[in-house]
C-alpha cells in the first residue's frame, strides 16, 4: 500500500521550502477556499478530520477551536483581540519532527495559521520557536516575508476583509516552555513558568487575551484537511484519530529518522521500517512518544501508534517520538539520563515536581554507581506516586512515566545494580558525574 | 440567595468568588487547610501544594487556594488522598530542609513544623545530599533582614509581597527547578521597602528573620496581647509580644479597614521608645535645681501648689493621647481649679498626607482626628508661652514644643530624660504616664476611623493613668 | 554603557509586534547576546531601562533560561548534546574526545577564550545523533573523525580570523 505523505511529499526536492515550490504545488489554494466557506465551515471540517493535536496530548482539534470564545469583550465592553499561538519550542527528546517541517515545509505552517486564524478569529499570530532553532527561525521569518508579499499575510488577505500578521518569537533554552502557559508566560517576556488553570488560554491567553495554542504539525496539515475534505483525512487513521503522522524515530535502529505514516501503524512496523534495530540485536525497550511516555517492552510493540490504543497500554503517542533501546543498553542509565534531563527543566514552582525530579535524578546516580537498595525501588514507587497528577501542569507526570515503567518492566536490572553493586551491562565507559546535577548544569 | 458548599460534611456559605479556601477561612475552617505560597494579602501562585483537597466529581486533587468554590461543591479536607499528598509535599519539602529547629528563630511558630507534626512523615528516607546554598546560609539582606536560604520552601511568598504589594521588586527568584534561589535583585541596593518586616511575618519558615528579633527571645515565651500603633496617623493594628512586662516585638494583627496584613518597619520597632531605658517612670519634682524623684504625694502638692498660685495656665496636650485622656483633661482641670486654663493641641508633624502608597502617613501620631473631635485646637507655632505655668501632656510619639516667657513647666505622660533636658531648668514636676501598649482608650485615624485599645503589657515603672495623676492634684 | 543603536532600532522594529513592552525582554536578551557574546549585569540594566522595567523582571528571565551566557565564553561555543537520542549513538565517548583535544572539561572555557564546551540537554535533532552545536549551527550525525574534523576546520577559521564562525546565516537586517 502506498502511504499518502501529506507533509513530507516533497521534502527531499531541492528548494522545498521556498514559497514558489509551494505555490507550483497546490500552495494556498486551501486558504481561498476557507475564505469562501468562513469560520463554522472550517472548524467543522476539521472535527470531521478527527485532527488530534499533535504537540502530545492529542486533543481534538476541532474542539479546540470552538472553545474560543466569539466576541470576547474586555470589561468595559471593547472587544478584545484574539491570538494564535505555534508551539513550535520543540524539546522532548526523541521528538524532532516540527524542525523538519519549519525548515521544509515552512509555508505549509503559515497557511495551516491563517486558516485556523480565519476559524476563530484571531488578529496576531506568534510561532514561539525554540532558541537553539536559529537556521529554522530564519526560514520560517523569509517565509513569513515571502507571503506577506504575496498577500498572503498582512491587511486585508486575499480581498477577504481579514487581517492577520504572524510574528517569530524566539525561546531562549526552557523544555517547560513547550507547556501552552509556560509558552504564553515565555511569550510575555517572563519566566516560563505553567500558569493555573483555570483560566484556560481561550479564556486569559497571550497578554491576557483568548489564544489558540496548536503544535507545529497540526497547523501544517489543516491546508491538506481543507483541500482534500475532512472526512479523506480522518480515513488515513484510525477511527478516533484521523490523519498521517510524522512519527520520529531516534535512539538505536539502522535509519533513525522521521517518517510520514497513517496512525494505523504499528510500533513494531516502525522500528521496521526505520530497519530495525541496529546491528542486528534484540530489541529491549522503546520510549513510544517522546521521552515522557512510559517505556515499552520488546513483547510490548504490537500496538497502532494512536492516541487511545497507546493509552490502553498503559503509555501515550505523546509527540510521535520512538526511542529504541537494544539490548546493549542499561535501562538504568538510560532512564537515569533522561531524569537528568527533567531535574534540569523543571521550573521550580510545584513542590512535588522541584524536589521530587532532584530526588529520583539522585537516587537514580546512586543506582547505577551501584550503591542502591533494596529500599530505593520501594522510595522510587512512593516518589512518583506522591509526584504524578500533583502539580499545575503535566511536567511531574513526564518525569515519572519512564521511571515508573521503567521500574516495573525492568525490575531485574534494578536488582541486579543493587546485588552486583555495579551497573552489570556497561556500554558506556563513563558514567553520569552526580557531580554534574549538583552544579546544575547551568550553562556558563 | 444562598452559596454552600460543603466542607468535610458541613455546609458553610460563601461569597461569589471566594476559593475554596477563602470560604473555609469565613467558616472559621482555615485550620483544615495548610498552605505554604497561599497568604490572604498576597496573589494567589498555587505552587506548593500543599492545600490539595478533594472535590467531588473532580479527578484530580484541587488545590484550595486557587479553586473557586461553586453552589453544591462537596470538599473533602481529611480524605486519605488528600493526607497522602499532604505527607508528600511534607516530605519532599524536608528532603532539603535543614534540622536546625532548636537554632531557627522561627521554630515554635514555624509552619512547616506545624504542619509536618500534623501531617508529615515521622521519618526521612532521603539518602542523598542536602541542597546547601552556601553563599545564602547567613545572609544580611538588609540592617533589619536575614536571610537563610537553607530554610527556603520556595513558596515565593516574599517575593510576591515587594513585587505585587509594596511594589519595590527587590527580591527575586533566580535559575529554576531544585536550584531556584532567592536572591536581591539588585545586590547594591539590598532591600528598599520600608516593610521588610512583614518579610519575616510572611515566611512560613525560618528564611527571612527580623534582625530586631532574632536569637532574642524563643516564641513560645511570648504573649500576644492586640493594641493599636502609635507611630502615625495610621494606627495599624499590631500584637504586642511581650514575656513579664517586656516587649520583644509587634507584629501585624490584620484590620481590613486599617492595615490590612502589614505594618511598617517605624512602627514595628517603635516598642523600642516605650522600652526606652531612659524613659521617666518615676515621679520627679525640682529641688535644689535638678530633679530629683519624688512620691506621686509630694508630686501632687508641687502641681496644686503651682496651679493654685497662677493665674494663667497654658495646657498642651500631644496628639497622641487618647480621645478620653483629652477629654478628662479638658473636664477636670478647671472642676478643680477653675477656669485658668487655656487648652491646645500639638502634633509637632505639620500637615499630614500618605508617604507611600500603602501606609506610612507623614504624622507621626496616632490622634490628631481625636484632638480635633475633642475640640483641640492646635497650637499656633511650635511655641508655648506667655504664661504662668504651662502643663505638657505627651506620650512619647508628638513632637515636644518650646516654651517661652514661661519659667514653670509641669510635665505629664511619656518622656526621655533627653526630652526634659530641652527646658532646661524651668521643668518643675515630671509626672509619668502610660504608654499605649499600657493603656486602654481611642484613637481615630488618619481615616477618620476610630480604634478602641485595651492595655497589651503591664507597666513596669510608677507611671498611672491620666485619671489618677490628676486625682493627686486637690485632694 | 547602553544597548548599541543597532539593538535600539531592531527593538524599536520589533516593538509594534507585541502589545507589551515586556514581551522584548527574551528579543533584547538574544540581540545582546549575539553582540557580546554574554548577557551581562550591565546590558540586563540597560534592557530594564530601555524597556521600562525592573531590573529584576530581566535578570529573572536571564538565569530562567539556559541559552543566555552569564559568564563571557569562547569564540567559538560547543555545544554537545548529551540526552537520550545522542547518549544512545555514543555522544558521551564525542564528549570525553573533545575534553581532551580541548583539555577542559565541559562546562569550562580554554584559558586562551576560544573555546568553550558544554553539555545540554536535548537539542530536537535526536534522529540524527549526536549533535554537536557550533555557535548557532547544529552538526549532525557525529562521530569521532567527523568530530576531529569539524574541529580542525573550526581551528583553521579561527587562525584565519573568521568571525562568524557557525553564525553564517546570521543577517543584521532581518529578525530573528
Amino acid at each position: 500500500m502506498m502511504e499518502e505523505k501529506i507533509l513530507t511529499k516533497h521534502i527531499n526536492t531541492l528548494n522545498c521550502h521556498t514559497l514558489d515550490f509551494y505555490l507550483a504545488n497546490g500552495g494556498y489554494n486551501s486558504l481561498k477556499k476557507a475564505f469562501e466557506i468562513g469560520s463554522d465551515a472550517i472548524i467543522e471540517e476539521v472535527k470531521k478530520s478527527n485532527l488530534r493535536g499533535r504537540g502530545g496530548a492529542g486533543f481534538p482539534t476541532g474542539m479546540k477551536w470552538s472553545f474560543m470564545p466569539k466576541n470576547p469583550v474586555d470589561a468595559k465592553g471593547n472587544p478584545k483581540p484574539k491570538y494564535l499561538v505555534c508551539n513550535a519550542d520543540e524539546g522532548e527528546p526523541g521528538t524532532f519532527k516540527d524542525r523538519l517541517i519549519m525548515s521544509k515545509n515552512p509555508h505549509s505552517l503559515i497557511e495551516g495559521m491563517v486558516i485556523a486564524a480565519k476559524a476563530v478569529g484571531a488578529c496576531r499570530g506568534y510561532i514561539y520557536i525554540r532558541g537553539e532553532f536559529f537556521k529554522e527561525a530564519r526560514i520560517l521569518q523569509s517565509a513569513i516575508d515571502d507571503a506577506r508579499k504575496k498577500g498572503f499575510l498582512g491587511k486585508d488577505i486575499l480581498g477577504s476583509k481579514m487581517d492577520f500578521e504572524l510574528f517569530v518569537y524566539r525561546g531562549a533554552g526552557a523544555y517547560i516552555c513547550g507547556e501552552e502557559s509556560a509558552l504564553l508566560n515565555s511569550l510575555e517576556g517572563k519566566r516560563g513558568e505553567p500558569r493555573l488553570k483555570p483560566p484556560f488560554p481561550a479564556q486569559v491567553g497571550a497578554f491576557g487575551m483568548p489564544t489558540c495554542v496548536n503544535n507545529v504539525e497540526t497547523f501544517a496539515v489543516v491546508p491538506y484537511i481543507l483541500e482534500h475534505g475532512g472526512p479523506k483525512f480522518a480515513s488515513l487513521g484510525t477511527e478516533k484519530s484521523g490523519g498521517t503522522r510524522l512519527f520520529c524515530v531516534s535512539g538505536q535502529v539502522e535509519r533513525p529518522g522521521i517518517y510520514e505514516l497513517s496512525m494505523r501503524t504499528t510500533l513494531r512496523e516502525l522500528i521496521d521500517i526505520a530497519g530495525g534495530v541496529r546491528g542486528g540485536k534484540k530489541l529491549k525497550a522503546v520510549i513510544p512518544g517522546g521521552a515522557s511516555a512510559p517505556m515499552l517492552t520488546a513483547t510490548e510493540i504490537d500496538i497502532p501508534m494512536c492516541f487511545d490504543a497507546m493509552m490502553k497500554a498503559g503509555t501515550m503517542a505523546g509527540s510521535g517520538g520512538a526511542i529504541v533501546m537494544s539490548e546493549d543498553v542499561c535501562i538504568v542509565e538510560a532512564t537515569s539520563i533522561l531524569l537528568r534531563f527533567y531535574e534540569h527543566e523543571s521550573c521550580g514552582q510545584c513542590s512535588q515536581c522541584r524536589e521530587g525530579s532532584h530526588w529520583l535524578a539522585r537516587m537514580f546516580v546512586r543506582i547505577e554507581a551501584g550503591k542502591g537498595t533494596h529500599k530505593d525501588l520501594e522510595m522510587i514507587e512512593r516518589i512518583c506516586s506522591n509526584m504524578a497528577g500533583q502539580t499545575i501542569c503535566a511536567f511531574a507526570d513526564a518525569v515519572t512515566g519512564p521511571v515508573l515503567s521503567a521500574v516495573r518492566k525492568f525490575r531485574s536490572e534494578f536488582e541486579d545494580h543493587v546485588r552486583q553493586r555495579r551497573c552489570p551491562q556497561k556500554i558506556a565507559s563513563r558514567t553520569i558525574d552526580a557531580m554534574e546535577i549538583d552544579r546544575g548544569r547551568a550553562h556558563v | 440567595m444562598c452559596n454552600n458548599i460543603k466542607i468535610d460534611g458541613e455546609a458553610v456559605e460563601f461569597v461569589q468568588g471566594d476559593t475554596i479556601l477563602q470560604a473555609a477561612e469565613r467558616a472559621g475552617k482555615g485550620h483544615l487547610i495548610p498552605r505554604y505560597c497561599y497568604h490572604p494579602g498576597l496573589p494567589i501562585a498555587g505552587t506548593c501544594r500543599m492545600c490539595t483537597v478533594e472535590v467531588e466529581k473532580m479527578p484530580k486533587l484541587m488545590t484550595a487556594c486557587s479553586t473557586i468554590a461553586t453552589d453544591g461543591m462537596v470538599v473533602n479536607t481529611k480524605s486519605e488522598r488528600v493526607l497522602k499528598s499532604r505527607a508528600g509535599v511534607m516530605e519532599f519539602l524536608l528532603t532539603n530542609h535543614p534540622l536546625d529547629c532548636p537554632v531557627c528563630d522561627k521554630a515554635g511558630e514555624c509552619e512547616l513544623q506545624d504542619n509536618n507534626y500534623r501531617y508529615g512523615p515521622v521519618t526521612s528516607s532521603f539518602l542523598e545530599e542536602k541542597r546547601v546554598y552556601s553563599k545564602a546560609a547567613t545572609k544580611k539582606l538588609s540592617p533589619n533582614i536575614t536571610l537563610n536560604m537553607n530554610r527556603c520552601v520556595h513558596c515565593e511568598r516574599c517575593v510576591r509581597f515587594t513585587e505585587e504589594v509594596v511594589k519595590s521588586c527587590d527580591l527575586m527568584m533566580i535559575n529554576r527547578g531544585w536550584h531556584k534561589e532567592l536572591t536581591l535583585s539588585d545586590e547594591k541596593l539590598g532591600l528598599t521597602s520600608n516593610y521588610q518586616g512583614c518579610l519575616s511575618d510572611i515566611c512560613p519558615v525560618g528564611a527571612h528573620t527580623f534582625n530586631d528579633f532574632r536569637f532574642k527571645k524563643r516564641s513560645w515565651f511570648l504573649e500576644q496581647y492586640p493594641s493599636v500603633c502609635d507611630r502615625c496617623s495610621k494606627g495599624c493594628n499590631i500584637s504586642v509580644h511581650s514575656e513579664n512586662g517586656v516587649v520583644y516585638r509587634f507584629k501585624p494583627h490584620y484590620n481590613e479597614k486599617v492595615n490590612g496584613h502589614w505594618i511598617c518597619d517605624e512602627g514595628r520597632l517603635s516598642y523600642h521608645q516605650v522600652m526606652d531605658a531612659t524613659r521617666i517612670v518615676k515621679p520627679l519634682l525640682a529641688h535644689e535645681g535638678s530633679l530629683k524623684s519624688t512620691s506621686w504625694e509630694l508630686a501632687g502638692a508641687a502641681v496644686n501648689y503651682l496651679i493654685t498660685s497662677a493665674s494663667k495656665v497654658k495646657v498642651v496636650i500631644g496628639t497622641d493621647a487618647t480621645n478620653e485622656e483629652m477629654k478628662y483633661i479638658q473636664a477636670s482641670l478647671p472642676d478643680k481649679f477653675g477656669k485658668k486654663f487655656e487648652f491646645s493641641s500639638y502634633c509637632g508633624y505639620g500637615e499630614d498626607k500618605k508617604l507611600d502608597h500603602m501606609l506610612m502617613m507623614k504624622d507621626k501620631t496616632p490622634n490628631s482626628n481625636g484632638a480635633s473631635a475633642c475640640k483641640l485646637n492646635h497650637l499656633d507655632g511650635d511655641l508655648v508661652g506667655d504664661c504662668d505655668v504651662a502643663i505638657l501632656i505627651r506620650y512619647g510619639r508628638s513632637g515636644v514644643p518650646q516654651v517661652k516667657n514661661c519659667k514653670k513647666i509641669i510635665i505629664i505622660g511619656v518622656w526621655t530624660q533627653k526630652e526634659i533636658g530641652s527646658f532646661g531648668t524651668n521643668v518643675e514636676v515630671v509626672l509619668p504616664g502610660l504608654a499605649t501598649t499600657e493603656k486602654s482608650g481611642t484613637y481615630i485615624n488618619c481615616d477618620g476611623v476610630s480604634q478602641n485599645f485595651s492595655p497589651a503589657i503591664a507597666h513596669l515603672g510608677e507611671g498611672l493613668a491620666v485619671n489618677s495623676i490628676i486625682s493627686f492634684f486637690k485632694k | 554603557m547602553a544597548l548599541s543603536k543597532h539593538i535600539k532600532d531592531k527593538l524599536d522594529k520589533l516593538r509594534p509586534n507585541f502589545p507589551t513592552l515586556q514581551a522584548l525582554v527574551i528579543p533584547a536578551l538574544h540581540e545582546v547576546q549575539h553582540e557580546t557574546g554574554m548577557v551581562s549585569e550591565d546590558s540586563m540594566r540597560d534592557i530594564a531601562e530601555f524597556l521600562n522595567l525592573p531590573f529584576m523582571k530581566v535578570r529573572e528571565v536571564v538565569t530562567f533560561y539556559t541559552m543566555f551566557n552569564k559568564k563571557p565564553v569562547g569564540k567559538v561555543h560547543y555545544q554537545l548534546c548529551g540526552n537520550i537520542g545522542c547518549w544512545l549513538n555514543g555522544s558521551d565517548k564525542l564528549m570525553d574526545h573533545m575534553e581532551k583535544r580541548l583539555k577542559i572539561k565541559h562546562g569550562q572555557t580554554t584559558p586562551d577564550g576560544k573555546y568553550t564546551l558544554s553539555k545540554v540537554e536535548c537539542l530536537g535533532a535526536c534522529g540524527s545523533g549526536p549533535v554537536l552545536q557550533v555557535n548557532e549551527d547544529y552538526n549532525e550525525n557525529l562521530d569521532v573523525e567527523k568530530l576531529d574534523q569539524l574541529m580542525d576546520d573550526v581551528f583553521k577559521k579561527i587562525d584565519a580570523g573568521e568571525n562568524n564562525i557557525g553564525r553564517e546565516t546570521y543577517n543584521p537586517e532581518v529578525w530573528p
